[in-house]
């Protein structure tokens, strides 16, 4: 493991209060305990912690493709003719795995929260050590040691403190990580199934709305009076003079019901759109969901095996989730 | 040649109905989706390719209507049955979740010493106010006394500040 530098510290000489200028370490001339410490450190093997960064967006972006899952089938239940209560219904059982997910954007954030607090060690024993001096200060305390003494004691006590950070968010990280995998593991698996629930009553409303189109009273006639006359259109001869009169009135009323066809075809691609966009969303999310609960998983076998985590393919179904989630809304 | 070209008369019509409807009933009693999806597409197509607009075969028509929409709510009311059934579980893994959030950012906290720069910092400002206060007091016994107290506690207070800078 490459070694930490320790940085020189023009504050904080009142910590010094824990070694004394007449120390027979100091008499050196060196930082003795310093290099005591670079190598108790270097022994220990205090390994950086993993970035959790892409973990966290992965988090907040299943959480949003999760719950704008959610509204996307309830719009389309909506629109169903007698959908209103489904659409209420869902809605409601919805809102409880917003709020599950939720949870897990919150945990997601903690973790990120642990390694920031194991690699800001030395900033933390800093800002301690400003509000010590603070103190001693606003007390009116004279504090003993020559300036430079005092600040190579806080610079050892911003090194050890450095080190013990990162074995406790190491050690935090991985209870964390540990106690989360069978609720992890649940989750994905409850949400593998709701999610394919959702699918089904998504295209289901979306045939339901289709269907509405297909037998509306505007448009209930139309194919039946074009598929009668292209079947009478095909039954024709064209060569048969007797009857050119009537094939060109064939195909006039058949180019007569052209811009009603078009409305028609408008109508049902519109659905058909929905229904693509809001389908290809629901995938997204069920595959976002097995990659984050594999993603889970190695962060625990990294945090073990003290080695990075790769999470490129995270990064690459979090930006799929944000297209998807902003097409559907553009719907 | 499609289902629907070789169907003549009102009684073709109604076999192939009879047909739709004991598909549909399958359908309706296996789980899976497509199977109903697949039905209501013919039943569409049914509607669509009747001919002549009888009465006789609106009514045929209507039927059909009413079985796709039947089928499609039947799955509809399924499926959110099964989703309600798992909200409780999610509340309670929604908890663990917020739970687990809570203790570890408790413990970010605890390694980022947040709690004792918060404990020192408060204490500067009773110090502070300690002092200010000590200015206030006047030239008699009473005064004299609360004085003493109060540099009494700033003494305990710098106490206090020795041994934290010793934990750290």
């Amino acid at each position: 493991m490459k070694q930490q530098k320790i940085p020189r510290s023009p504050v904080n000489h009142e910590l010094s209060s824990r070694a004394s200028p007449a120390s027979p370490r100091r008499k050196r001339g060196v930082p003795l305990i310093q290099i005591e410490l670079l190598l108790i450190a270097g022994l220990a093997g205090c390994a950086p912690l993993p970035q959790v960064g892409p973990f966290v967006e992965a988090s907040n972006q299943l959480r949003s493709a999760v719950a704008a899952s959610g509204t996307t089938v309830a719009a389309e239940l909506r629109l169903m003719p007698g959908g209103t209560a489904s659409a209420d219904r869902l809605q409601q059982e919805w809102e409880v795995r917003n709020k599950a997910f939720a949870g897990i954007a919150a945990y997601a954030n903690s973790l990120k929260a642990i390694v920031d607090a194991g690699n800001e060690g030395a900033a933390s024993a800093q800002k301690v050590a400003d509000s010590v001096s603070g103190l001693a200060r606003a007390a009116g305390v004279s504090l003993p040691g020559t300036p430079e003494a005092l600040a190579t004691a806080t610079d050892c006590v911003k090194f050890i403190s450095a080190q013990i950070a990162l074995t406790r968010a190491t050690k935090s990280l991985e209870q964390a990580l540990e106690t989360a995998q069978p609720a992890v593991e649940a989750i994905t698996e409850l949400v593998a199934a709701d999610l394919k629930d959702l699918e089904d009553v998504f295209v289901s409303a979306a045939k339901a709305n289709d269907n509405a189109v297909r037998t509306s009273e505007e448009f209930r006639d139309l194919l039946g009076y074009r598929i009668q006359l292209l079947k009478q259109i095909g039954m024709s001869n064209p060569a048969d003079t007797a009857t050119c009169d009537r094939q060109v009135q064939l195909g006039q009323m058949l180019q007569a019901s052209d811009a009603w066809l078009s409305k028609y075809l408008a109508e049902r691609k519109e659905i058909d759109d929905r229904l693509r966009v809001g389908r290809a969303l629901i995938q997204a999310t069920l595959q976002s969901a097995r990659d984050w609960g594999v993603a889970h998983g190695n962060l625990i076998m990294a945090v073990k095996e003290r080695r990075p985590v790769n999470t490129d393919s995270l990064i690459q179904a979090a930006v799929e989730i944000r297209n998807l989630v902003r097409k559907v809304r553009e719907l | 040649m499609s289902e629907w070209s070789t169907i003549q008369d009102l009684q073709g019509w109604k076999d192939k109905l009879g047909e739709l409807l004991a598909e549909a009933r399958k359908a309706a009693q296996q789980d899976e989706l497509a199977p109903r999806i697949d039905v209501n597409e013919r039943l569409m197509q049914f509607v669509e390719n009747s001919w002549p607009n009888s009465p006789e075969i609106t009514a045929l028509d209507e039927i059909a209507i009413q079985t796709a929409s039947a089928m499609l709510k039947q799955t509809i009311e399924e499926r959110l049955q099964t989703i309600t059934e798992r909200t409780g579980e999610y509340q309670r893994l929604g908890k663990q979740f917020a739970a687990l959030a809570e203790e570890t950012e408790a413990k970010a906290d605890s390694i980022r010493l947040g709690a004792i720069t918060s404990f020192i910092d408060a204490t500067t400002k009773l110090i502070d106010s300690a002092k200010a206060l000590q200015k206030s007091l006047k030239d008699n016994a009473a005064d004299q006394r609360l004085g003493e107290k109060i540099e009494e506690t700033i003494a305990a207070i710098e106490a206090l500040r020795s041994s934290i800078g010793k934990r750290i």
